[in-house]
């Protein structure tokens, strides 16, 4: 793993750079992740009455695909660190009719205040990637705790190949040369995930700007 | 507005670690950890709690009876 980028930039950066794009991040970036984001949402293939967690929900869009799925005897929590974000997504919310079924709490995933084994599902996008490396076990273990006994997680990030092409090694220049705006960069979310006990359901590579983006279902082992 | 089963979920992000880490609502407007020892103290600002570790930290030393309505930065 010595080779994934580390993220210099502090979580207090983090939470101010999100605010900031809170405004913007679905004209920059949502279209572009919208399809890989509804292509995880069908892997995790949600029921009705579920209880599922978003982490890192940014404008609130999947919460929106979340709640429809579980239903009305389902449960949908949420948890962001950036306060710009929580209102945007609660915004959202309010205007689709879903305030009342989705919970939105401003947190941090390396200690999520969600009872231990509460949660049916954990979906994740373009989040873990934001972490610093020696944080990403943590947030894997954090997710584990929550997940009940056989709860599945559903995650898609950037992925880091074993032999990095152009496009990756500019990203990963561009992270190193622009911390604090450019602060996600592709990293290894299938060995972080069997590493902390999670078994891979299924696993799906993409291409977002000639960049690897990786989908995944993975379990609980029982 | 907190929904009453939202709290049979919530927990202090610190002391669920190894212990309950139960929370009672408090005026509304403040989440306070009931673990013995712990004293932190959440606020719900525009109805969203703020779970952040380093915000709960900020009002342990100051009473339930003390904390500001509505919480600051609402």
């Amino acid at each position: 793993m010595d080779d994934i980028s580390r993220v210099t930039r502090s979580k207090a950066e983090a939470k101010t750079t999100y605010d900031a794009l809170s405004g913007w991040y679905d004209l920059l970036a949502g279209s572009s992740e919208r399809k890989f984001k509804e292509e995880c949402l069908r892997m995790l293939d949600l029921r009705a009455g579920e209880t599922v967690l978003e982490i890192g929900f940014g404008t609130g869009e999947a919460l929106l695909s979340l709640a429809r799925s579980t239903g009305k005897q389902g449960k949908v929590f949420g948890i962001d660190i950036s306060d710009g974000m929580c209102k945007r997504a609660q915004l959202r919310l309010r205007k689709a009719g879903f305030a009342d079924s989705v919970e939105l709490k401003s947190g941090d995933a390396t200690s999520l205040p969600f009872s231990s084994g509460s949660m049916d599902a954990v979906f994740m996008a373009f989040t873990l990637e934001l972490f610093d490396t020696p944080d990403i076990p943590i947030v894997i273990a954090e997710c584990r705790r929550v997940l009940r006994r056989g709860g599945r997680i559903g995650l898609v990030a950037m992925a880091r190949p074993d032999r990095a092409g152009r496009m990756v090694r500019l990203y990963e220049w561009a992270h190193h040369a622009f911390p604090v705006w450019v602060d996600c960069r592709p990293i290894r979310t299938q060995i972080f995930l069997e590493e902390a006990g999670f078994i891979t359901l299924d696993r799906k590579e993409r291409s977002m700007w000639g960049l690897p983006v990786e989908i995944l279902l993975a379990k609980i082992s029982i | 507005m907190i929904a009453p089963d939202l709290l049979e979920i919530l927990r202090c992000p610190v002391c669920v670690q190894d212990k309950e880490g139960l929370l009672k609502l408090e005026k509304d407007s403040w989440l306070v950890c009931q673990e013995p020892g712990c004293g932190r103290k959440y606020p719900i600002r525009d109805e969203i709690p703020v779970m952040l570790v380093e915000e709960g930290d900020k009002w342990v030393g100051i009473r339930v009876e003390d904390l500001p309505i509505p919480p600051p930065g609402s």
